[in-house]
């Protein structure tokens, strides 16, 4: 319980960072946030009384404590370059993200699982050396200029796949027509997400592994007769899959990071492409919706990530036992 | 540990010395017009003006003034192929050989031209400069608030402590990239804005490291003793406890330029960091962008140079940290 006490006190501080942190941008914005300053068919008395209305005569503290309370109340203010509530904006562009980021991470798991697993129990072997050598330069690859290359390469030159968007401009009739339409949409961007996620998955797989199969245990299994293909990948990832719940929490802010660049990149319509049209529009209420909107989803992805690893592991649950 | 800092050196070195090496460093255009999206391995050949300037000949072939010849001389007037056309100037702008002909000189264009007819090396070597710079600044400014942070969580008792990681914890689950972009509404992003901001935001894993290493020697003999002849608590911080966390600080900070590097080139990419007139990887992997489907080495070839590089970064620091361990 006081784990998941500390995790949670944690989650909060972290939401309660993030608006702390949009406040302070908004009063660092040069100018009036209400642009009456620069308005001179105003006189000082209209001037004051506005405001007034808006809240503006108020010290920084009580305006904080304000923003502070709208925010809980999930109200962000209205979009100035797309004339709705930040809201109902952020609220439709979160389905997509989700969809998007949601596969990546699925995909980059088992891809990870897969490849390290392989690595670990045949050293020297074709999966060993793929993890030896592309391993640091995956790292090394940006995921916008992925994304861009593969709809150079799949999209234009071999149109095999679409280059963008979420379906196609005019759906198809069927059902299982406008499925695969939506799945093959999917296929380019969730791959370049999903490479930059793969490596740790893979790395962490592989060293674990191979401190699993060292154990004793391995050996007695395997001396009483238990198939080796099932002695590594029943028992032994069944032995290394509590860290990854961990890994997978943590590498939540890089995996939803990537998906603004990459959501940039194909025109999908979620999160990170209306934050980064709010930002070239400087449209401050959507940027700063989008920032606490996205912190606040991964927070509670790893919140969950915390609870589900003091689920898998009794030794986090006991009193004193929060560390990692 | 020396040999293997070696290339890391002579890498960042030759980056930094980059604009010294290349004439025009990137900046300006010899001519946008005759010049524009050229591809890689262009040779062109080129008029040259009296005060040395060079007047590029190239465009459409079938606009060329002679066929198959780049440029003509006729009625006292140069004329030469430019773009889909033909520009003409009188025959004395130019500096002429001892036939009273235009005297010519080629020039290679290894990596091809952009938009605006710069040369994409050279634009690339100032680029990658100028991203290099940022991310050296931004490693080293998030190096010395992590040892601060280190130092003081570390020393300073738990309410300091709690806090400090408080904050770390909240800013390593926030997404950089998302962070960064809201904090460029608030100041004018520019390289030295855009390193700042990415120091602020990228101490935490360091402070950590610090933060572990201090608690250790706090316990030390060494402090101990220390401690025991009289020291103050701030000669054992600087003396005794900071050289030691001093080196694990070093490493972790050398493991961050890599990944500074692409982050600068993502946010500058999403219009976040750099502007475009500055060139920064980002920025010509963004122009790239637009040109795709016209011109794809504009894309490609920065991104591959960009992926080499860093691979080459990361793996000198790995191979750093490696003897320093086996030290």
């Amino acid at each position: 319980m006081r784990f998941v006490a500390a995790r949670a006190v944690h989650a909060v501080a972290t939401l309660l960072l993030v608006v702390t942190l949009a406040f302070v941008v908004l009063e660092m914005l040069p100018g009036d946030p209400a642009g009456i300053a620069e308005d001179p068919s105003l006189g000082p008395a209209e001037q004051a009384r506005l405001r007034a209305a808006l809240g503006l005569d108020q010290p920084p503290a009580r305006r904080y404590a304000t923003f502070l309370a709208h925010a809980l109340q999930g109200d962000l203010g209205v979009s100035i370059s797309r004339h709705r509530p930040v809201r109902d904006v952020l609220a439709a562009a979160l389905g997509p993200t989700v969809q998007l980021a949601g596969s990546a991470l699925v995909l980059s798991v088992l891809l990870g699982w897969l490849i390290g697993t392989q690595a670990a129990s045949r050293p020297g072997g074709l999966a060993e050396r793929a993890v030896r050598t592309l391993l640091p330069a995956v790292d090394a690859v940006p995921p916008f200029w992925l994304g861009l290359v593969a709809i150079l390469l799949f999209a234009w030159r071999l149109g095999w796949l679409p280059a963008g968007h979420l379906a196609s401009p005019t759906p198809p009739e069927t059902w299982t027509a406008l499925l695969v339409d939506r799945l093959r949409h999917l296929v380019l961007p969730v791959c370049v997400l999903a490479i930059p996620g793969t490596a740790p998955v893979a790395r962490h797989q592989w060293s674990a592994m191979r401190r699993e199969l060292r154990r004793p245990w391995v050996r007695a299994a395997l001396a009483n007769g238990v198939a080796r293909g099932r002695v590594v990948w029943l028992r032994g990832t069944r032995a290394a899959l509590l860290p990854l719940i961990a890994l997978v929490g943590l590498g939540l802010p890089a995996l939803v990071g990537g998906a603004v660049v990459v959501e940039v990149v194909f025109a999908w319509p979620g999160l990170g492409r209306v934050h980064q049209s709010a930002l070239l529009a400087r449209d401050i209420p959507l940027v700063l919706g989008g920032l606490v909107c996205v912190s606040g989803a991964v927070v509670a992805g790893r919140l969950l990530a915390d609870l589900l690893s003091a689920w898998a592991d009794p030794r986090l649950r006991r009193p004193g036992g929060g560390a990692r | 540990m020396r040999r293997a800092a070696l290339p890391l050196a002579l890498l960042v070195g030759l980056v930094a010395a980059a604009p010294a090496l290349v004439p025009e460093a990137g900046r300006r255009s010899l001519d946008s017009v005759a010049l524009r999206l050229l591809p890689p391995l262009s040779r062109v050949p080129m008029l040259v003006a009296r005060d040395g300037s060079l007047v590029p000949m190239a465009g459409d072939p079938a606009a060329a003034p002679a066929p198959g010849r780049p440029f003509v001389v006729e009625h006292g007037e140069v004329v030469w192929l430019r773009g889909h056309g033909v520009a003409r100037r009188p025959l004395g702008e130019f500096r002429l050989d001892e036939q009273g002909r235009p005297e010519t000189t080629t020039r290679l264009f290894l990596a091809g031209t952009d938009s605006f007819g710069r040369d994409l090396a050279a634009r690339l070597l100032a680029g990658l400069r100028l991203s290099v710079l940022i991310a050296l600044g931004a490693v080293a400014g998030a190096a010395v608030l992590a040892g601060l942070a280190g130092l003081a969580g570390g020393l300073a008792g738990r309410a300091v402590d709690g806090v400090l990681s408080l904050a770390g914890d909240g800013l390593l689950s926030i997404p950089r990239i998302v962070l960064v972009m809201a904090l460029a509404l608030a100041v004018e992003p520019g390289p030295a804005v855009l390193a700042l901001v990415l120091a602020l935001t990228g101490w935490p894993a360091m402070a950590r490291l610090v933060r572990v290493e201090v608690r250790r020697m706090r316990d030390a003999d060494v402090a101990l003793a220390a401690r025991a002849a009289g020291a103050s608590p701030l000669r054992v911080a600087l003396v005794h406890v900071l050289p030691e966390a001093a080196a694990t600080l070093a490493i972790a900070a050398g493991l961050r330029i890599a990944p500074t590097i692409l982050l600068e080139a993502s946010l500058s990419f999403l219009g976040a960091g750099v502007s475009p007139p500055a060139a920064s990887l980002g920025t010509i992997l963004a122009e790239g962008r637009d040109v795709l489907l016209d011109a794809w080495w504009v894309l490609t070839l920065p991104g591959i140079a960009l992926v080499l590089f860093v691979l080459a970064v990361s793996r000198s620091v790995d191979r750093i940290q490696f003897a320093s361990e086996t030290r």
